[in-house]
């Protein structure tokens, strides 16, 4: 790679992008813009808030003897003179809310008001009239909200010659009802939601003062009704309550803005380059497909980290401005000013966070044929990395070994606690959020590379789609091994149909229909899926398949290397569950599954239906159909990655997926070296059987015996017995193991899995 | 009758700065082979066919001094081949060298040896004439002086001077065309390929572009012209390789082809090689063996 050539593609397409106007707009000025008008916005709804006078329509006022208040107590008045009492509403308050009383209350309104608190939830066409009728009565009047206080219980209205006894018979004092008053508003309106606030906050300054006083009247403290308060005392220093909010909304920004500001540049400098003619010049010229593609991320990189670091100063300042602006309105805010230095993290994060986005950009759009193509394509690209970003924000979630080691959410979360101060705990996993964020960067930027050096996508025509003639196709150009596309298609069609069928299975209770449901669902859902696509699309499924003798002597290697092997994974998965503590559902689950097993006729059954059925099933699908169709990449460490991550994603939980994809890369080395499924059948089945004999030794005589307490150290968590491999076997057996590692290593140094 | 470059154009290299760059090395009297194409191939794969042969077995060779002209319709397989030749595709199958570069070996090499002109090699809509140019001139590693003492000449022998400051994306197709060729030439490179280079242009464009290609062979260059334009073709090259279905069907100077086949117009000369060999498809269809013998 010329350094020289990576310059001048940079230097071009950084002048060619400050000369689109859409890039930089949408890059530049528009974040210049937004937050500021957002802010003067946010400022303006708040004073519109604060200052737009409310009025409140009170009607039956009179009737307020009806509120359950001693007969012989004069009880505090609500209303003084038109206006709310100044006891319960400041003066400040008062001219916000101001009140009509009963003028205008026509009989129509009363018995409209009358049925509304009858039926309440009445959704009729009659109820919905209704409930127009009297909006339209307050739009009239001019208000926002109606007050009303019933004379009597509701729906106990007597008739007008009856009144004054029923009057007394259904005096509340005489009733177990507590009386009610009724606040009519049109909720859908700001100004109604704005006077509803107001006004509950004087009822309830009212209805304190009256209990207060009908407690004095009855002799009794105020602690009778509130028994005590709650005092609130913030623990934390200024600059982390401060920080807290900044915390989270900062990092967000930042790593949307890196991801939005290299969606433009990657669609124009691909796509648009495309589209226009000019990327097949580019690619005559002396440079080479390399120095392309990282002089056109470099140019992409720099827009992304200018439109994070360019929305995040908008953002900050715009925050400064709205905080000053309140507080010299004499309102907090429960924010403070941006910690300074969080404005040196975010911009040493943004770098690797625009690496990132720019490479996976870039070798998405690069796919495109047009500009409206690759925005199509860049839309999964966001919706993939929401998710990662969002789980960050979610309240529970902490900086730990687990989270760091999840792309971008590490990054966030490593923000989250430098903005706030939190240094040590950040130095903790800074290395791990690095190496994840290195390996992701480094990963995307080869795939990148990748994309750019592939005629068919530099050259991509506009495909016919056709059903028909795709399946035709299929069947006619069928090889000996399945293609790429196909056994990733089988590997995802086995853990769709594994999971989602299984589920239909009730939960086994007996060790016969836990039986049943497992060799069922792994012959049905595992095994029979890859065995028909090797049927219908491959020429000679049983070479698909890898079904291939290949002698004993790889099959013993693998049974002796399942066995050496064996206390290492043991260590992972032990370490997996340490840094991803299990849900207590699983700890129900292994329970319930180990009292299942129990009942089980002997050992040898378990034997067989827990590391048999999965050794055949699993290696036909993930090393026989899944890993001979990867081979079609030419590199087999990426096919033995690529099937062990998808058999570990078939494992229904997250650390048994873990520690499966592990093991899978294992199963998958011993296949592709020995050109054949039978050492990977032996394999798994002897790791399963050692896990299973393992366990059973631990509840068995066995575990007294001196060479179990030399090999295995048995432990309880959660109740559940947990055996582990001593240290000294596990190093031990790592030497055997590496020298069976090399003699597979010398059965295949090709990348081919064919051996002709 | 050849159309000469003479008194129209005068030659863009005459009196120009020599670039010293050792992979570009060339004058007059080496007659070695320039482009070498062997056993050429080039299949994509296709969802209805399976797969479908662009290139089927093409072999044709160019030397300095000559336009050697690539004559067939549209998806004859002329733009796959000269693809291949800039190393922007790779060959299926066979040999391609350019220059003595191995066009998959060497493909840097091969890349600073051409300069390739073509509909699908268009100009930045966001720069100028001059930084194209300039560009261009820096990805192949010419120094600053160098460069610009080209450039200043190129721009004067195309008159291109008035456009110097005009953006891509406001420049005429004719003045595009300039650029691109002038883009083409900055390096000075023993190879030009020109791909349908008058595609879409005006008459008097089209005119002035043959006119230049035609005084660039006086300089001693080897140049590639495709087109679907017989009559082009004709007045321009000095051998034609008539293209169709991805094969090449006859090659060689216009006037001994005409004689072979008793045409003299290329024009019904290509017609009757395409019905000869549309004859002998349907032929072998009805008949397999015959392909055999």
């Amino acid at each position: 790679m010329q350094l020289s050539n990576i310059r001048f593609i940079y230097m071009r397409e950084l002048r060619d992008q400050l000369r689109d106007r859409r890039t930089l707009f949408t890059v530049l000025i528009l974040p210049l813009l937004l937050y500021p008008l957002l802010g003067v916005s946010f400022i303006r709804i708040s004073q519109f808030m604060r200052a737009h006078p409310t009025k409140c329509w009170v009607v039956g006022y009179q009737n307020q003897e009806s509120l359950g208040i001693q007969p012989d107590y004069a009880f505090p008045s609500l209303l003084v003179d038109n206006a709310f009492n100044p006891d319960f509403c400041p003066e400040e308050e008062s001219a916000l809310l101001t009140v009509k009383r009963d003028e205008g209350v026509t009989d129509e309104l009363q018995k409209l008001i009358d049925q509304a608190i009858q039926n309440p939830d009445d959704e009729s066409n009659e109820g919905v009239d209704r409930r127009l009728k009297i909006q339209n009565m307050l739009l009239e009047k001019q208000v926002d909200l109606l007050l009303y206080f019933p004379p009597y219980p509701p729906g106990d209205r007597p008739s007008s010659e009856t009144e004054p006894e029923d009057s007394e018979l259904h005096s509340p004092q005489d009733s177990e009802v507590i009386p009610r008053l009724f606040v009519f508003g049109n909720l859908a309106r700001d100004e109604s939601q704005i006077a509803r606030t107001r006004l509950f906050a004087v009822l309830e300054r009212w209805r304190t003062t009256i209990v207060d006083e009908n407690l004095s009247e009855s002799q009794l403290p105020p602690t009778a009704s509130r028994p005590f308060v709650i005092e609130d005392r913030d623990l934390a220093a200024t600059l982390g309550r401060q920080a807290i909010l900044w915390s989270k909304i900062l990092p967000f920004v930042m790593l949307i803005w890196a991801l939005t500001g290299a969606f433009y540049p990657a669609i124009d400098t691909c796509a648009g380059e495309k589209e226009r003619g000019t990327l097949e010049t580019l690619l005559c010229s002396p440079a080479a497909r390399s120095e392309i593609v990282v002089g056109k991320m470099l140019n992409v990189m720099t827009f992304s980290a200018a439109s994070a670091m360019l929305n995040l100063l908008s953002i900050m300042f715009s925050g400064l401005f709205i905080i000053q602006a309140f507080q010299q309105a004499g309102s907090v805010l429960p924010v403070g000013f941006p910690p300074p230095l969080s404005l040196l993290w975010l911009s040493l994060a943004v770098i690797p966070a625009s690496a990132l986005f720019s490479s996976l950009a870039l070798a998405v759009a690069v796919f495109a044929r047009s500009t409206k193509e690759g925005q199509y394509y860049l839309v999964p690209l966001l919706l993939v990395s929401l998710p990662l970003m969002m789980v960050a924000l979610l309240p529970a979630t902490e900086l730990e070994l687990g989270t760091a080691l999840i792309p971008l959410t590490g990054l966030m979360l490593l923000l989250r606690e430098l903005i706030e101060g939190e240094y040590l705990q950040a130095i903790k996993f800074f290395i791990p959020v690095m190496m994840v964020t290195g390996v992701a960067v480094w990963l995307s930027a080869k795939w990148g590379v990748s994309q750019f050096s592939k005629e068919t996508i530099i050259f991509r025509e506009s495909e016919q789609v056709g059903i028909l003639s795709w399946v035709k196709q299929l069947i006619r150009d069928r090889g000996t091994y399945a293609r790429v596309g196909e056994a990733i298609f089988c590997g995802i069609l086995v853990i769709l149909l594994h999971s989602f069928l299984s589920m239909l299975f009730p939960p086994p209770n007996s060790w016969m229909s836990f039986a049943s449901t497992t060799a069922i669902s792994l012959i049905a859902f595992v095994a029979a899926p890859p065995l028909l696509m090797a049927i219908f699309l491959t020429r000679n499924p049983f070479k698909s398949l890898l079904l291939r003798w290949c002698g004993t002597g790889p099959i013993l290697g693998a049974i002796a290397l399942a066995c050496c092997l064996h206390p290492t994974l043991m260590w992972i998965s032990h370490w997996i569950v340490e840094i991803y503590p299990p849900s207590p559902e699983f700890f129900t689950l292994q329970k319930d599954l180990e009292s299942v097993l129990l009942q089980a006729p002997g050992l040898w059954a378990i034997v067989l239906l827990i590391a048999g059925t999965p050794a055949i099933c699993e290696e036909i699908a993930f090393r026989g159909f899944v890993m001979s169709g990867l081979s079609g990449l030419k590199n087999k460490y990426a096919a033995i990655t690529l099937s062990a991550l998808l058999f570990g994603a078939a494992h229904g939980i997250l650390q048994q997926s873990m520690t499966a994809s592990v093991t899978g890369i294992a199963l998958g080395w011993v296949a592709f070296q020995s050109r054949s499924l039978y050492p990977a059948i032996a394999y798994h089945f002897t790791h399963n059987s050692l896990s299973v004999l393992s366990a059973a030794g631990a509840e068995s005589q066995a575990a007294e015996a001196f060479w179990y307490q030399w090999l295995f150290r048995v432990t309880t968590d959660e109740g559940l017995t947990v055996v582990q491999y001593q240290w000294p076997t596990t190093l031990v057996l790592w030497f055997p193991a590496i020298a069976l590692i090399y003699g597979f290593a010398k059965l295949n140094n090709t990348h081919q899995l064919a051996s002709e | 009758m050849q159309l000469s470059g003479e008194g129209v154009l005068p030659s863009p290299l005459e009196g120009a700065p020599r670039i010293q760059d050792r992979f570009l090395t060339l004058t007059l009297s080496e007659k070695r082979l320039m482009i070498h194409v062997r056993e050429l191939v080039k299949s994509y794969p296709d969802l209805k066919k399976g797969s479908f042969t662009a290139l089927d077995r093409v072999s044709f060779d160019a030397r300095p001094g000559e336009i050697y002209g690539l004559l067939g319709p549209n998806g004859a397989g002329k733009t796959t081949a000269l693809r291949i030749l800039s190393t922007v595709l790779a060959p299926t199958e066979g040999t391609v060298t350019v220059n003595g570069f191995d066009v998959q070996k060497q493909p840097g090499k091969v890349r600073r040896s051409i300069g390739f002109v073509s509909t699908n090699t268009a100009v930045y809509d966001r720069m100028t004439a001059w930084e194209i140019v300039e560009y261009f001139g820096r990805l192949h590693g010419m120094s600053k002086q160098v460069l610009t003492e080209r450039m200043e000449f190129l721009f004067e022998r195309f008159q291109m001077n008035d456009i110097r400051d005009v953006l891509g994306s406001k420049m005429s197709t004719g003045m595009q065309q300039k650029v691109s060729i002038a883009r083409a030439l900055i390096h000075d490179p023993p190879v030009l390929i020109f791909d349908e280079a008058t595609s879409g242009l005006d008459v008097l464009v089209a005119r002035e572009v043959l006119r230049t290609v035609a005084s660039l062979r006086e300089t001693g260059k080897c140049i590639i012209f495709s087109s679907h334009i017989m009559r082009e073709v004709e007045r321009l090259c000095d051998r034609v390789a008539i293209m169709y279905r991805g094969k090449i069907l006859d090659e060689g100077p216009t006037e001994e082809l005409g004689e072979k086949h008793g045409e003299k117009d290329v024009e019904e000369l290509f017609f009757r090689l395409i019905s000869m060999h549309e004859l002998q498809l349907q032929r072998r269809s009805l008949d397999p063996s015959e392909g055999t013998q």
